[in-house]
């Protein structure tokens, strides 16, 4: 029976583990994603779950157990975020060349330094480029049903790499919302248990996993491989996105269109901030704008071909990175505009930077975005990246340098 | 939409009250979102927590910048500059303080607040009823609750979900439910929050262009020695532990523990409790194996 209660963004992760009925979860704390671990814990030890819990000593121990479980042919999930995301960091790569299936969710918190708690997405995306998968979620139900999307896009034969699965923390990690819990029957009726067919362990069939290959050659095979697999994965998570829609009732496309039908001004954003921007579109609709948004939901595969259709041919459209590559911009700009660089109508783009560290986004800086897109429609150049900083923000850095014994100019 | 603010410090239970709160409005049917801000986790630190209550799906995220009820733990925290409970409130604002002092004495702390400011002892209560400071979050959760016009039962309900999950025992339980009624009744004298006419979520700020620095500004390096000592933990403190000094065995098992370092020992090797510092989180008082500090309520 589905069931509807309140969850942390956290505590819809774990359920999501819990409800895919993983075997196995190596785990390593870090805030602020400690509580999906601690749930699991507890889960495991009181028996609710059958899966078998794990404390390591580090996230590249974690992620190492967890990448050498996936290949027993065992489903297994672990949790991380920043720092520990880094620190596991070139277990990533190793288990995507593996080719194996295991879900692995990331709670986004900025990097150091400055050291800090809250969210931006520099941690996620440094990950882009390493085989895994990436969803990246706006709610807490959609971190629950996006888990559970994840292990059928894993464990898919045309696919077969991990994927990360994104929420942000505090905004979600630690937020409760109404989340609906499938029933447990419905979900093992759309994700059955895993079937390995390459990697796996069993007496009567021994293998080497993970070769070493030296030469350009088989090297270039196998990760030119992983990016057909990533290619492909496109139209199987369409298929699975339609099976879930079918069965739970909720549809989660590569790439979230809001009000963009007839928009002309479009905001590009992901993950719990693009609730906030989803507010501002429906304030300017109020006043007659034309406003819509698209939200970036599948980041990795890249829904290139989704988001050029959804913004080609708009008056303006303004990407609002949280995320900075110092001596680039914007991260999904980049990307955004090289999806639409052969498209006969693209739109002039204005690349914003909001939320670093997870400041906020204020009214006042969505309408200061509003009045750059019709600046950029009317022809005007605005340059990028453009960083969302208010008078206020600024006093009170300026007095915090001053606390620290700088000599701040007035 | 409704939006509550809590602030209190780690250790007072305000998460805990806005998720009594959230759970609450999420048993009388309505849309809900629940969360708390703290920077790294410590016993006594300004933390916030936030409720947001709506009937429709809720579309705003993080900090509330622009309160209609405002819920503060303990009257240090009115004037403390990290924790801020006033800010954004207005004329429109209702503002309920956990305080042994009145409504005029409050006031001349915050002369600047033209909004409603309730006040009452709700750890008095809290103790007479539960005999444990825990229960303060049951207490203003509900005061909340009842604020907000949620009904008795709705938000002995919503205690009741929060209650599950904790690991009290059978009595404790009951004697917070009956917290919850005493307090609700207590609560329901004053007038109730209404929701605001206008969607406004929060003053607009011109913005800034940021420009070039120096490296000497532009890293996170700190020049100004020694300028915590600036920041006294001492009126973060509710209760004070008490040295009675015919108990104690010298064994320092208090002055390695404090976290904040605010014991020291004396020329006959006694702890000494420096109440300039001492933050009142009565670690010192649980850790000391022969019950050599008593505890009072900090009067000030
Ligand atoms: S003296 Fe005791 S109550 Fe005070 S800060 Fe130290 S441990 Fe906490
Ligand atoms: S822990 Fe107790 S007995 Fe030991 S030094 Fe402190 S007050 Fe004395």
């Amino acid at each position: 029976m589905t069931q509807r209660t309140l969850l942390t963004g956290n505590a819809a992760a774990a359920w999501g583990a819990r409800l895919a009925d993983v075997d196995y979860i190596p785990a390593f704390p870090i805030t602020p994603q400690t509580e999906i671990i601690e749930l699991l814990a507890q889960w495991a030890t009181d028996g609710t779950i059958a899966g078998r819990f794990v404390t390591m000593d580090s996230e590249h121990s974690m992620l190492t157990a967890a990448g050498a479980a996936a290949a027993t042919g065992a489903r297994v999930f672990t949790a991380t975020s920043s720092q520990g995301l880094l620190y596991g960091f070139e277990v990533l790569y190793t288990i995507a060349g593996w080719r194996v299936p295991l879900v692995l969710v990331n709670v986004s918190r900025a990097l150091a330094s400055p050291i800090t708690l809250e969210a931006d997405h520099n941690d996620i995306l440094s990950a882009r480029d390493s085989g895994f998968l990436q969803i990246h979620t706006e709610t807490c139900q959609e971190i629950l049903d996006t888990v559970l999307m994840a292990y059928r896009l894993a464990e898919d034969q045309r696919v077969m790499l991990p994927v990360l699965v994104n929420l942000d923390g505090f905004t979600l990690s630690f937020t409760r919302e109404p989340v609906e819990l499938p029933a447990a029957a419905a979900v093992s009726e759309f994700l059955p248990p895993y079937q390995p067919h390459h990697a796996f362990i069993r007496g009567d069939r021994p293998m080497a996993q993970g070769a070493a290959v030296l030469g350009g050659a088989a090297y270039s095979y196998f990760r030119y491989q992983q990016h057909l697999a990533q290619e492909k994965a496109l139209a199987v998570y369409e298929e699975i996105a339609a099976e879930f829609a079918a069965r739970f009732g909720r549809y989660y496309g590569l790439v979230e269109p809001f009000q963009l039908d007839d928009a002309e001004y479009v905001l590009v954003m992901s993950n719990a901030f693009a609730t906030k921007g989803k507010a501002m579109v429906q304030h300017w609709r109020a006043r007659g704008v034309k406003a819509g948004l698209l939200r970036l939901r599948v980041f990795r595969p890249f829904p290139a071909a989704a988001i050029a259709a959804a913004l080609a041919g708009r008056k303006a459209v303004a990407v609002i990175d949280q995320n900075l590559a110092p001596g680039l911009g914007g991260i999904t700009y980049q990307e955004i505009a090289a999806a639409l660089y052969d498209r006969q109508e693209r739109p002039p783009l204005v690349s914003v930077i909001g939320g670093l560290g997870g400041k906020d986004i204020s009214q006042g800086e969505f309408e200061a975005v509003l009045v750059a897109l019709q600046q950029a429609a009317a022809g005007e150049r605005v340059p990028g990246p453009w960083l969302l900083y208010t008078k206020p923000e600024q006093e009170r850095m300026r007095t915090l340098l001053q606390i620290a014994g700088k000599e701040v100019q007035a | 939409m409704l939006r509550i603010r809590f602030h209190g410090r780690g250790g007072q239970g305000m998460k805990t009250a806005s998720r009594i709160l959230g759970s609450a409005a999420f048993r009388a049917g309505f849309c809900v979102q629940d969360s708390p801000v703290y920077g790294a986790e410590r016993r006594g630190a300004p933390m916030a927590a936030f409720t947001r209550i709506d009937r429709v799906q809720i579309r705003e995220r993080g900090a509330i910048v622009r309160p209609d009820l405002v819920v503060v733990a303990d009257d240090t925290l009115l004037t403390d500059p990290a924790a801020q409970p006033l800010a954004g409130c207005d004329a429109e604002s209702t503002v309920l303080v956990n305080s042994t002092r009145d409504e005029a004495a409050l006031r001349q702390e915050v002369p600047a607040y033209t909004g409603r400011l309730l006040t009452a002892d709700f750890t008095a209560v809290a103790l007479a009823t539960t005999h444990a400071l825990a229960s303060l979050s049951t207490a203003l959760g509900v005061a909340a609750a009842c604020l907000v016009g949620l009904s008795l039962a709705d938000s002995l309900a919503g205690l009741d979900d929060e209650l599950t999950e904790s690991h009290m025992s059978m009595a404790q339980k009951e004697a917070n439910r009956q917290l919850a009624q005493t307090v609700y009744a207590q609560a329901s004298s004053w007038a109730p929050v209404r929701e605001r006419e206008d969607s406004r979520i929060a003053e607009t700020a011109p913005l800034v262009e940021v420009t070039f620095d120096p490296p000497r500004l532009a890293g996170p390096s700190i020049y100004a020695v020694g300028n915590s000592p600036q920041r006294r933990t001492g009126n973060w403190r509710q209760f004070r532990p008490v040295l009675q000094v015919e108990r104690c065995t010298r064994c320092w098992i208090c002055f390695v523990r404090c976290p904040e370092a605010a014991i020291s020992l004396d020329a006959q090797e006694y702890p000494v409790v420096d109440y300039d510092e001492c933050k009142g989180c009565l670690l010192c008082v649980h850790e000391c194996p022969t019950h050599a500090f008593t505890v009072e309520k900090e009067v000030r």
